[in-house]
């Protein structure tokens, strides 16, 4: 087949000349692993003006563990929206954020929380590596959006707070009904969620509103109730 | 591994001052736009799109090529005061797909599936664009990549290290392109973005100070990508479009550091960062549905029943309107559920390329409070995505 196809006859013009790629490299070396002192430094990373009322101090607390559910632990419900809106101001402040096991995101609807994609990688269908995936992340990643696909065995759940809290990293854990066994440092429950707007035929689709309870030990939080649109008309989630 | 069409104008990879050659740019990507809105700027004088569902439109890759080729060739000659010659080349992956273009021959050079390997064979290793590596192999006496890509994966990994061991990996066309191969100028990226990047006013030092958090980032995703397979690691790119699997495309993770110093095709770089929240301001499309946009979509959608309350298929018309209420939805053969609100249809008859093509667009809320955004097309209805 190849056969009948054009050879090079030489080095190309085009490449010829050109600016070596050579940041994959640099940025892999040993001497970059160095951690810089001043990011691991900041105990907390900025949210959404909106969000603020959910999370104690105002941010998200480096090494803690947050789960986002729904009240009835229904798909739908808004933890997923949720869950994005929590890593957008942080990645838009220069965090580097990762979501494994997100299935099929909507990068559009991402982008309009105000997440960065620039710094967003998504490991979508990790399998049964989605532990390891995981922890790989933790380590050198600010925040990790973790879907689990089922039930977590508390061991797992055990060894991946402890390694956010070691490496100062923010899990976020997308939680069905008790998939995640462990209490975690904060709870998001999404309330409600009646959408606004798809009338018969007429308008759109202008926003959800919801109620968001915030429960956890020791939390300053504990049993807040914040309404939001999550998302508004623009799709950035906006405080009722 | 994507299969794309590149075009490659020699004449454009530098910008000289005046910005004639971004303008000579701009009506090549105008004529390719006829064909499919997804056309991305890779580099200055180099832009790329998947074959995929034109290919299969126009009755195949040397078919569509052809018609491209015919298309850019109209724009040829001098435009915007420029000399612009062009080359066209399909094959697996973007790296294989700009060779098959640079071969200047008077048609367009398709690499057929599956030939990558074979067609990369006699290429210098120089084309890697890694100097250091091409000077280590050529005093190895390798000159080729088809004599690189015999070295065993393993002593390359030990030898040249993990950039080493990728550019192995395309050298055998077993990955499609190189981490920081796509640069594109900002000068040339979507309109409004390009704006935005030029007088936004962060500096490059502020994100300068963040490439140590960028260093680990892209040593983490690595590990991931060697664990699971460099496609296994993802990002997303906004771009025009109607749907939201257009606006937003979900493209492989190209690499530690591409993040932090380029954006996607509207390539607002590290010191032109537009302020941070939502998608850049683009030119309206006719059809779009509005904001927001669901944050499930699926990658491949499931078929859907749309039926009114006797139980007929919704249909919509030609001019955008339903033929009854939707009263009832079922998704992938799944159970009726009741549906309690509807917006829509978004009619886009043109939606890829420059043939109609009918498609329209509905937003369905369900009794369940779930809102999903389903598509006509095809004689039928399918689930596009979810708000959740």
């Amino acid at each position: 087949m190849a056969a009948s196809l054009p050879t090079p006859t030489s080095a190309s013009r085009y490449l010829q000349g050109r600016r070596p790629v050579g940041s994959g490299t640099v940025a892999l070396s040993v001497a970059a692993r160095a951690r810089p002192v001043s990011s691991s430094r900041e105990q907390l990373l900025p949210l959404l003006p909106s969000l603020t009322p959910l999370l104690p101090g105002g941010g998200l607390q480096r090494g803690a563990v947050i789960t986002v559910g729904v009240g009835d632990g229904t798909a739908g419900g808004g933890a997923r929206t949720l869950a994005f809106a929590l890593l957008a101001a942080a990645s838009a402040a220069g965090s580097w954020c990762a979501a494994v096991g997100a299935g099929d995101p909507g990068m559009l609807a991402i982008a309009e929380l105000g997440v960065e994609l620039e710094r967003l990688a998504l490991v979508p269908g990790p399998g049964g590596a989605w532990p390891e995936v995981t922890g790989i992340l933790l380590d050198d990643m600010d925040v990790v959006l973790v879907s689990p696909p089922g039930r977590v065995r508390p061991g797992v759940a055990r060894r991946l707070a402890a390694r956010a809290r070691q490496r100062r990293a923010v899990l976020v854990v997308q939680d069905g009904t008790g998939t995640w066994p462990e209490g975690p440092d904060i709870r998001l429950t999404v309330e409600g969620g009646g959408w606004d707007g798809a009338e018969r035929g007429h308008g759109h689709l202008r926003g959800r509103h919801v109620e968001v309870v915030s429960s956890g030990r020791r939390s300053a939080v504990r049993g807040r109730r914040t309404g939001l649109w999550l998302p508004a008309a623009s799709g950035a989630v906006t405080a009722e | 591994m994507q299969r794309l069409l590149v075009v490659w104008c020699p004449d454009l990879l530098e910008e000289q001052e005046g910005g004639r050659e971004g303008r000579a740019f701009d009506r090549l990507r105008e004529a390719m736009r006829t064909f499919t809105p997804g056309v991305e700027v890779v580099r200055a004088g180099v832009c790329a799109l998947g074959t995929r569902g034109p290919s299969r439109y126009f009755g195949g890759d040397e078919r569509f090529g052809r018609l491209l080729a015919d298309a850019v060739g109209e724009v040829e000659g001098v435009t915007a005061g420029v000399a612009v010659a062009a080359g066209v080349g399909v094959a697996d992956g973007l790296f294989a797909a700009v060779m098959a273009a640079q071969c200047r021959e008077t048609g367009p050079v398709i690499v057929p599936p599956g030939g990558t390997p074979a067609f990369l064979e006699p290429w210098p290793v120089g084309t890697l664009e890694r100097p250091e590596l091409a000077d280590l192999l050529a005093r190895l006496g390798i000159r080729t990549l088809g004599r690189f890509g015999g070295l065993p994966a393993r002593d390359v990994l030990a030898r040249f290290g993990v950039d080493g061991a990728r550019c192995h990996r395309v050298a055998r066309g077993l990955e499609g392109e190189l981490p920081g191969f796509r640069r594109p100028p900002p000068r040339w990226g979507e309109p409004g973005e390009a704006g935005n990047a030029r007088t936004s006013g962060r500096q490059p030092e502020f994100w300068g100070g963040e490439a140590g958090a960028a260093a680990r980032a892209g040593r983490a995703l690595a590990r991931v990508q060697e664990l699971l397979g460099p496609e296994a690691v993802v990002t997303g790119r906004l771009q025009g479009g109607r749907g939201p699997a257009e606006r937003a495309r979900i493209v492989p993770w190209s690499g530690p550091g591409d993040g932090g110093r380029q954006a996607g095709p509207g390539g607002a770089g590290p010191g032109g960062r537009r302020s941070g929240t939502g998608p850049p301001p683009e030119p309206p499309w006719p059809g779009r549905v509005p904001s927001p946009a669901p944050v499930i979509v699926l990658g491949r959608p499931l078929a859907a029943q749309l039926v009114d309350d006797e139980g007929r298929l919704v249909g919509v018309s030609g001019g955008g309107m339903v033929s009854g209420a939707p009263a009832r939805l079922s998704v992938g053969g799944g159970p009726w559920v009741a549906v309690t609100g509807w917006a829509g249809p978004w009619p886009s008859d043109e939606r890829w390329w420059s043939v109609p093509r009918r498609q329209a667009r509905m937003q369905v809320v369900t009794g369940a409070g779930v809102a999903h955004l389903l598509t006509r097309e095809r004689g039928g209805w399918w689930l596009e995505g979810t708000y959740d």
